[in-house]
């Protein structure tokens, strides 16, 4: 439905888009996600037709954007990040505007406007001025306009920005509900919606499509070993040093505990111990809590990260701390977040993944520091 | 094709106007100056000349339209509906049109209402209709020329203020054409005295239909419209 291909736009030296390749399907609900100024606005805007690229092509339902727009606006609905109304019109005259403005057969424009209306909810507010009406209202509007002339194509700005809850998940139930019917594409910075409304997730970041698989495979592909979070009693250091023994384990990192002792286990600064939340870890090296803690007769209690690749190290790790009576209060597998997946991807931590292209990784960022510093923020922020 | 989307753009922006306090503060504006111009001055003769009442409409039009052409464009641009327009099913140039019309349907509405004057004049004495009616349409093609021009401003910037100064300051650069067309001699001022409005307008008034007169109007209003078409492309491709 919607071929994009090696397209980029640029404004003066600004590239907002670079080299973006992707393909719809008839149908399918893809969501567009990706920090703000990613070019996901200007991505949507190439598609509508309401620019042309600078380069490459995109053509919607056959027809090029700039060989025959009007051709591809006729076929698209669009939903722009502020909804494009009129405070001084009622819903009623904007919509049968709308429907006459699409090019909507006179006859069938009082029905089409009014569907759009009863599908998002509006229609009780059809007499009102569309200046008086709320924030979420006057969002719904702006989908309802979309909707008119019923389009194959729908394109999305950030639809449930300025909705209460309730609304949010009413928009999503349409947007779920117009699948099929209607090919959408919607673009998001809310990743649970992405998640709950879209078959598929085109992820952006500085113009460049950086992955797009269904929500679970990127989750499945990016995740590549397993995490789990361990707490144990028994003292940090020796703990972590144990537990990097094991076969299978890539990584150990003590999130609290006693920070003199995982410095000196050469475990990496526990950059989530002063901001953990618990009170233990409130004052690194005074002597209060840990102190009590690891006086003689009380272990203390270590909260570690452990990452492994390749062979479930549950057991391993059961046999070794029970070996050395350090008992396990908790073991608990960590599921990489879609959020955490999205901070790999756009602070580029180097990430072994299906559909990330090699070509992908900038190495100015240097960022698999600041990635692994997100990620970790991310993980203690559970 | 498209022309429903013509319509209906034009059919917005009339209604628009028609539902907004500033149409009718300036439609009161430029009649009660217009009456009172005519009260005064052209009824107070005792053959009462209509070319002067002309003559003063002309300079009226100066301000009122770019209070009107202000918000053509840019408040589309301000509230974001710019980019309804120019993602549905209309060309641009049929938008532009659109609005370029709309805006001429209401100062056709103005010009109208001012039919009153002559016919009061007509029910105490002669009135040359054939001259008076050939003044009406050079006084018309004034008003579109006008309008072009304040739709090319209104698409210069994203506030309206802007357009109204930048569209008052177009006009009051066409009225200066006039002015330096007087004062200056030889090839430029013939070339400056072809140029002005002013000199276009005189034979309608005197009641001279001249093609070239015509031609002179059409080509200005077809020039600031593609303008605006062209000013509005560009800003959108690049920002």
């Amino acid at each position: 439905m919607i071929e994009v291909s090696h397209v980029s736009k640029r404004f003066g030296e600004h590239r907002a888009v670079t080299d973006l390749t992707f393909t719809v399907g008839r149908g399918e609900i893809v969501g567009l996600l990706g920090p703000n100024g990613a070019g996901k606005t200007t991505t949507m805007r190439l598609i509508t037709g309401y620019m042309p690229p600078s380069a490459g092509t995109i053509r919607v339902a056959g027809f090029d954007t700039w060989e025959e727009p009007l051709e591809v606006k006729r076929r698209v609905g669009y939903l722009p990040e502020n909804p494009p109304v009129y405070p001084d019109m009622t819903v009623e005259s904007y919509l049968l505007f709308v429907a006459a403005l699409k090019g909507v057969p006179r006859h069938r424009r009082r029905a089409e406007a009014q569907d759009a209306a009863e599908r998002t909810g509006v229609a009780h507010v059809w007499k009102r001025l569309i200046g008086n009406l709320s924030r979420g209202y006057r969002q719904r509007v702006g989908l309802a306009q979309a909707l008119v002339g019923k389009p194959d194509v729908l394109i999305l700005d950030e639809p449930t920005v300025g909705l209460d809850p309730t609304q949010i998940v009413e928009v999503r139930q349409l947007i779920r509900d117009l699948a099929g019917e209607h090919t959408v594409i919607l673009s998001s910075h809310i990743l649970p919606e992405v998640r709950q409304t879209c078959q598929r997730v085109l992820i952006m970041n500085r113009g460049r499509l950086v992955a797009q698989d269904t929500p679970e495979g990127l989750t499945r592909a990016l995740q590549g070993g397993t995490a789990l979070r361990l707490t144990v009693k028994g003292p940090a250091a020796a703990v972590a040093r144990r537990l990097r023994e094991l076969e299978g384990v890539e990584s150990v990192r003590v999130l609290d505990g006693d920070p003199q002792a995982a410095a000196a286990a050469g475990g990496r600064e526990p950059a989530g111990s002063s901001g953990e939340g618990t009170p233990e870890a409130a004052g690194p090296g005074t002597e209060g809590g840990h102190g009590a803690e690891a006086g003689p007769g009380m272990e203390p209690v270590v909260r570690l990260e452990v990452t492994a690749r390749g062979r479930d190290v549950r057991e391993p790790i059961f046999y070794a701390l029970a070996a050395e009576r350090w008992p396990i209060l908790e073991m608990r597998p960590l599921e990489m977040s879609l959020e955490e997946i999205f901070m790999q991807l756009v602070t580029d931590e180097p990430a072994s993944g299906a559909g990330r292209r090699p070509g992908d990784r900038r190495p100015e960022d240097g960022a698999s520091d600041r990635g692994g510093r997100r990620r970790s923020a991310g993980a203690a922020g559970r | 094709m498209g022309w429903s989307g013509l319509l209906a753009l034009w059919r917005k922006d009339v209604l628009s106007f028609w539902l907004s306090p500033l149409w009718w503060v300036v439609a009161a504006v430029f009649l009660a100056l217009t009456g009172w111009y005519y009260l005064a001055v052209v009824a107070s003769f005792q053959a009462p000349d209509l070319r002067f009442l002309l003559d003063h409409m002309v300079v009226l039009l100066l301000f009122v339209v770019p209070a009107l052409t202000m918000r053509l464009w840019a408040e589309e641009q301000q509230r974001g509906t710019a980019e309804l327009l120019l993602t549905s099913p209309i060309t641009l140039n049929q938008a532009v049109l659109a609005k370029f019309l709309a805006v001429l349907t209401l100062l056709t509405v103005l010009l109208l209402v001012t039919g009153i004057y002559p016919a009061v004049t007509a029910a105490y004495g002669a009135v040359e209709w054939p001259t008076l009616l050939v003044g009406y349409l050079g006084v018309w093609l004034v008003a579109a020329t006008f309008a072009a021009a304040g739709l090319l401003a209104s698409t210069l910037s994203d506030s309206q203020v802007i357009a109204a100064v930048a569209g008052f300051g177009i006009l009051l650069a066409l009225y200066m054409l006039d002015w330096a067309a007087g004062s200056v001699g030889g090839t430029t001022g013939d070339v400056l005295r072809a140029a002005s409005v002013w000199e276009n307008l005189s034979d309608f008034i005197n009641g001279v239909l001249d093609t070239r007169r015509l031609v002179y109007f059409l080509s200005l209003i077809a020039g600031f419209l593609f303008l605006a078409v062209r000013n509005v492309e560009r800003r959108t491709w690049a920002a």
